[in-house]
C-alpha cells in the first residue's frame, strides 16, 4: 500500500491561531456554492443527491448553469469512504479510490420547479401532464435513448416524453434535459389521498436506458414530492 | 445551523475527546466527507479525480490536529474545510497541474510574514476567502484555481466583460484587507 500524500508537516498551533482570528460568520456547509448567494450550499448538494429537488431550488437549479455544474461534478465522485479508508489514515496510507456508483447504473437528480403538485381527482386517474428536470451525471446526454424513459412511483407515465436539451449557458453543451409527459396518472395510494383531501409526500422515480456498445446502463433518479387536491389550493 | 453542520461539530468535539478512536473517526468521516466533497468539485470544476486524493492527505491532518488537542474559539468544519482546499491544491502541484492561485499566494501580505510556512498560508487564504461575499469567492476561485476566462467569467455573472478586472482587483484587495486583521 501506498504513503498517502500528506505533504510536510503543518505548524498546528500556528494554523489553529489564524483560524480563530478569521473564522467565517456562516456554517461553511450552508454558504453558496455558486455565483452569489442564490445558489445551492454544500448542505442542499448533498440533499439533493440523494432526495432529488423541487420548489425555489428546483427552478434555480434549472436556470443556473454553475449549480448544475456542480451536481453533476458532485455525482461523479463518491460520497462514501472506502471501509479502510479510516484505519489507512491512521497508518498514514492511502486507501483506493471508491467508484461513485455501481458500474450498472448511472444516477441523474430529477428536479421539480413546484413545491406542491396540485391534482384534480379525475386528472389523477389518467389525464396528468407533467414536467421534470433530469441532471444525469457528467456523461453524453446523446447516450440516453430518451423513448425508454418512464417515471413510475407516485406518478406513472404513458408514452413517450418531450425532451428539451437544455444548454443554459450557450457553450454548446446541454446542461439537463427537460422532459415533458403529456400522459400519466397517479399512484393508486396517491389518488386514495388525493380523493380524501390530504396531502401525500410520495417518491417519483424516473428510469430509461443508455445506448452503449460495451455493458448495458440504466439512467436512475428520484425526487420526493407532495401532492395535493388541486380544489383545496385554490380553496386555500 | 442546520442539523448536519450541528451532527459535524459534535462528531469533531468526540474526535478530540479520543483521536485515535476509528468509530469516532468514521462517523466524522461519514458526515463531513460529502459536504466537503460538494465544497471541493465546486472549487476545481475540471477534474474530479483529484478531490478523493485531497481529501485524504486532508483527512491525515485532521487526525494530527485531534491528537494536538481542541483550542477554544476555533470553528474548527470550517477551519477543515480550508485545510482541505488547500490540500486540493497541493494534489494539482503535485500532478503538474498550473495553479494560477499561486501568484496570489505569491503576494507579500502582512500576514504572510516569514513566519508562515506555505501550508499554513495557504490556509490562511482559504479562511480569509470564505469570509468574503460569494461573488468575490466565486471570482477568485474560478480565476485563479480554474483559470476561467474573463469573458467565461462574464457570462456566468451576467457583467461586461470589461467589469472582470476592476471586479478582481476589488476582490483582491478585500481579501488583502481580510487577511491583515
Amino acid at each position: 500500500m501506498m504513503k498517502a500524500a500528506a505533504g510536510r508537516g503543518i505548524d498546528v498551533g500556528r494554523i489553529v491561531e489564524i483560524a480563530e482570528a478569521i473564522a467565517p460568520e456562516v456554517s461553511v456547509f450552508d454558504a453558496s456554492l455558486g455565483v452569489d448567494e442564490k445558489c445551492l450550499s454544500a448542505e442542499k448538494l448533498v440533499q439533493l443527491l440523494h432526495q432529488g429537488v423541487h420548489g425555489d431550488d428546483a427552478a434555480h437549479l434549472m436556470s443556473c448553469s454553475t449549480c448544475a455544474e456542480n451536481v453533476r461534478n458532485l455525482q461523479s465522485v463518491s460520497l462514501k469512504s472506502s471501509r479502510d479508508f479510516v484505519g489507512n489514515a491512521l497508518k498514514k496510507t492511502a486507501s483506493e479510490r471508491v467508484a461513485p456508483f455501481k458500474e450498472e447504473f448511472l444516477p441523474a437528480i430529477l428536479a421539480i420547479s413546484d413545491k406542491m403538485i396540485g391534482v384534480g381527482t379525475e386528472e389523477a386517474r389518467d389525464s396528468l401532464a407533467f414536467t421534470f428536470g433530469l441532471f444525469p451525471v457528467n456523461s453524453n446526454l446523446d447516450e440516453i435513448d430518451v423513448s425508454s424513459i418512464q417515471a413510475t412511483g407516485a406518478i406513472v407515465s404513458q408514452g413517450t416524453p418531450t425532451v428539451e436539451f437544455v444548454d443554459l449557458n450557450e457553450d454548446g453543451r446541454a446542461d439537463f434535459i427537460r422532459l415533458t409527459f403529456a400522459k400519466g396518472h397517479l399512484a393508486a395510494r396517491v389518488q386514495e389521498a388525493i380523493r380524501s383531501h390530504q396531502n401525500v409526500v410520495d417518491t417519483v422515480r424516473i428510469d430509461g436506458n443508455i445506448l452503449r456498445e460495451k455493458g448495458k446502463k440504466r439512467l436512475v433518479g428520484q425526487a420526493r414530492i407532495e401532492f395535493a387536491n388541486s380544489a383545496d389550493l385554490l380553496n386555500g | 445551523m442546520s442539523d448536519n453542520t450541528a451532527a459535524v461539530r459534535r462528531a469533531i468535539e468526540l474526535c478530540f475527546s479520543d483521536p485515535q478512536n476509528e468509530s469516532h473517526l468514521r462517523r466524522f468521516d461519514d458526515l463531513f466527507r460529502p459536504l466537503v466533497m460538494a465544497i471541493l468539485v465546486s472549487l476545481y470544476r475540471k477534474d474530479p479525480v483529484f478531490v478523493e486524493d485531497a481529501y485524504q492527505s486532508a483527512f491525515i491532518k485532521y487526525i494530527e490536529i485531534f491528537t494536538s488537542g481542541k483550542k477554544d474559539g476555533v470553528v474548527y468544519d470550517a477551519y477543515f474545510v480550508a485545510i482541505a482546499k488547500n490540500s486540493l491544491l497541493d494534489e494539482l502541484r503535485r500532478n503538474a497541474k498550473e495553479v494560477p492561485l499561486d501568484e496570489i499566494l505569491a503576494l507579500p501580505t502582512p500576514t504572510r510574514g516569514s513566519e508562515l510556512g506555505e501550508q499554513e498560508a495557504g490556509i490562511a487564504f482559504f479562511q480569509a476567502l470564505s469570509s468574503l461575499d460569494r461573488r468575490c469567492q466565486f471570482l477568485i476561485e474560478s480565476f485563479y484555481v480554474n483559470g476561467m476566462s474573463q469573458a467565461e467569467l462574464a457570462k456566468r455573472l451576467k457583467i461586461q466583460v470589461q467589469s472582470v478586472p476592476v471586479l478582481l482587483s476589488r476582490c483582491r484587495e478585500a481579501l488583502k484587507n481580510r487577511l491583515k486583521k
